[in-house]
């Protein structure tokens, strides 16, 4: 019978006393440089099976996921750097394949569903070794949706396997009320909404603290290629990853507002695109401007069926004595306008 | 070349002991002797995961070194008195080898600063105020709190820096912002709007002193104090009762005193009442006590010195107040009734505008 005691005894009788010195020390240092050679195999295959994502596709067959990460973002980056398994996951994996002759894997057994302290070690905390990773905290939206309201990562950035760009009104799949209405159900009912169908991140901004589109936001489309450049200067994700299309901006109206206008304040006090293609000129009187149709010649005006617009000229509001030349002058004679609100 | 048989062999002893342990003794000692060694090394083993345990969870093991009176103190009356040391003065087992070889062999009787991490780590505070531990599930969620989403999350600024600034005081002092809002400062002695007064003292700002959460809050994105913030001091107590409900952190940690409510003026605004937006768009306590009257026609109202009668009773000297009464606005017919009449006789107020 196989006795190891004693095969083990033999070979050291057999090193100590059959052998010349010379053989001796060839037969060490073969055995050394088997040593290193296997050591160096060793970490060679934990390093494949580690680093290497094809040591991963070569059971993970899954075509359609590789080719995505393949060309995406995260390309250079091993599988293992966001699907972590424990090394004792790793074990119990290896153990029942090879001594349970298991062929499938229980679904998840390691991070599937990447969570969020995976992608905030790159993209919140720095990680030396991707330090050109984009650094989230900065961001308004993500401050609201990571930290305050713990969103996973993985919810808008990894819905589909491996395109990380979320898509363009994606934001809908949970602000489900907050969709456009492309056919207008509340102002003219199958009259379509200009903005109906734009990106969520077209107007929704980066770069304040509610989220909301403030003046220069709306400008953007709406006004000229000064402010276009200033904020895309400041290159806010909604801008550097939602920017309106060319052809978005070339069909927004251009308005122009003269510095000393009054009611420089947010566009949204007036317009919500959300639910109407124009505000109600009926709210002027009824929201702010309560006591207006008391005062002056208003009443008199407004008795004739005039809506606040045909005087005020959206934007620049102020009736000039220019204007009223022009205009005051289709049903009578030119009065100063100053004199109207005596 | 003899054998040196007179030289320490720990081979040959070995040999020797196996030999004596087959082969000199009984069967029962061996029995015996095996059960003991058994017996030795569980004790052993039990020593070992005791004297680990003693340094790695009891804080006086800490306290046998690290004789910082004053903190100890501060710790055992802290929020955190229930925790270990370690919870957030890690040190890996590595640093911790390093410094034992240096204490047991090179006679160090020091320790470089922050062989731990002293000032601990944002991560560590996060894995129990952020993300959830089991070990501990009350711990309060910064999650939900807008300060700390621009603070931690977009500024990235670490912990410590406003909850540790004084050893192992976690709350902060109530005027603590100032340290980097040094601009925002409330003048107290007002500089802004009159520096001196005839006989040389200073006009004093009348929120000038209170906490920066007293009005800060943490209800809006900007962490402006909305109206209702603003309602709490100055409103009635049942805005008191519902901020107190929501129970963020400006009306937990920093509520306004009752003597800080008592003093303040208490607004009655009527629910039609004209211009109910954010009481900052008139009020700036960190600049002024008051509004300055002279803002509303240049700031909003540019056109009502042309409207209606407005003209003429400014060039009265009248200031916009004398007849709106602030928060109320709208003079009624009743206010003119008894205000107007002081000078002419009674008009509708309506027929001022015409």
């Amino acid at each position: 019978m196989l006795n190891p005691m004693k095969l083990f005894n033999n070979v050291t009788k057999w090193f100590s006393e059959r052998l010349t010195p010379k053989a001796k020390i060839i037969i060490a240092i073969g055995a050394l440089i088997f040593v290193i050679i296997m050591g160096f195999i060793a970490y060679k295959i934990n390093d494949y099976f580690e680093n290497d994502p094809n040591a991963c596709f070569a059971c993970h067959v899954h075509d359609d996921a590789n080719k995505q990460w393949a060309k995406s973002e995260h390309a250079n980056i091993n599988c293992h750097e966001c699907h972590h398994s424990s090394k004792k996951d790793q074990m119990v994996q290896m153990y029942r394949f090879a001594f349970l002759g298991q062929r499938s894997v229980n679904p998840r057994h390691g991070e599937i569903i990447v969570p969020r302290v995976l992608c905030l070690r790159c993209h919140w905390e720095r990680d030396e070794k991707f330090s050109k990773a984009p650094d989230i905290s900065k961001s308004r939206y993500h401050a609201k949706h990571v930290f305050i309201e713990k969103i996973e990562c993985t919810k808008c950035h990894g819905y589909r396997t491996h395109k990380f760009s979320l898509e363009e009104r994606y934001c809908l799949t949970c602000h489900k009320d907050k969709g456009f209405r492309p056919h207008g159900t509340t102002d003219k009912p199958h009259e379509k909404i200009p903005m109906g169908e734009l990106p969520c991140l077209n107007c929704h901004t980066d770069r304040t603290s509610n989220l909301l589109p403030e003046r220069k936001k709306c400008l953007f489309c709406h006004g000229d290629e000064k402010v276009r450049k200033e904020l895309t200067k400041d290159a806010t994700i909604d801008v550097k990853h939602f920017r309106p299309t060319d052809a978005t901006v070339k069909k927004a109206v251009k308005i122009n507002v003269p510095d000393k206008a009054p009611m420089q304040f947010e566009c949204r006090t007036c317009h919500n695109p959300h639910l109407r293609s124009r505000p109600d000129w009926a709210t002027c009187t009824v929201k702010c401007h309560t006591t207006v149709p008391y005062t002056g010649k208003h009443e008199i005006h407004l008795q004739m069926n005039l809506q606040c617009k045909n005087c005020h000229k959206p934007h620049s509001w102020k009736v000039t004595p220019e204007q009223a030349k022009k205009d005051c002058v289709t049903c009578h004679e030119y009065k100063d306008p100053k004199l109207f609100i005596k | 070349m003899g054998r040196n048989l007179w030289m320490f062999n720990p081979i040959s002893l070995v040999k020797k002991a196996i030999l004596w342990f087959s082969q000199g003794i009984s069967t029962k000692a061996r029995i015996v002797i095996m059960g003991s060694l058994l017996l030795f090394s569980l004790a052993m083993l039990f020593a070992a995961y005791k004297i680990n345990d003693y340094f790695e969870n009891n804080p006086n093991a800490c306290f046998a070194c690290h004789v910082h009176d004053e903190a100890n103190k501060q710790w055992a009356k802290s929020e955190h008195a229930g925790l270990n040391c370690h919870e957030c003065h890690h040190s890996t087992k590595k640093d911790q080898l390093i410094q034992m070889y240096r204490f047991a062999f090179m006679g160090q009787r020091s320790v470089a600063p922050r062989h731990g991490e002293v000032i601990v780590p944002r991560i560590l505070c996060l894995r129990c105020h952020w993300e959830r531990d089991e070990k501990f599930p009350k711990a309060p969620d910064i999650g939900k709190s807008r300060y700390h989403a621009k603070h931690v999350f977009n500024e990235k600024i670490e912990c410590t820096k406003c909850h540790g600034y004084k050893t192992h005081k976690f709350t902060m002092e109530e005027r603590y912002c100032i340290t980097c809002h040094k601009n925002k400062e409330l003048q107290p002695h007002d500089t802004t709007v009159q520096s001196s007064d005839a006989k040389g003292t200073k006009a004093c700002l009348p929120m000038g002193s209170l906490p920066c959460f007293n009005c800060h809050t943490d209800r809006t994105s900007d962490l402006l104090p909305g109206r209702k913030k603003c309602l709490f001091c100055h409103g009635s107590e049942s805005i008191r009762q519902e901020l107190l409900a929501d129970n963020t952190i400006d009306v937990k940690h920093f509520q306004p005193k009752q003597e800080t409510i008592q003093k303040a003026i208490k607004l009655k605004i009527s629910a039609n009442a004209a211009m109910q937006f954010h009481c900052y768009e008139c009020h700036n306590p960190h600049l002024k006590a008051r509004p300055d009257w002279n803002n509303c026609t240049i700031k909003c109202h540019a056109n009502v010195l042309n409207v209606g009668k407005h003209g003429l009773h400014l060039q009265l000297n009248l200031t916009c107040k004398d007849c709106h009464k602030p928060h109320e606005w709208k003079v009624s017919p009743e206010q003119a009734k008894r205000d107007c009449i002081t000078c002419h006789e009674y008009k509708d107020p309506k027929n001022f505008l015409k």
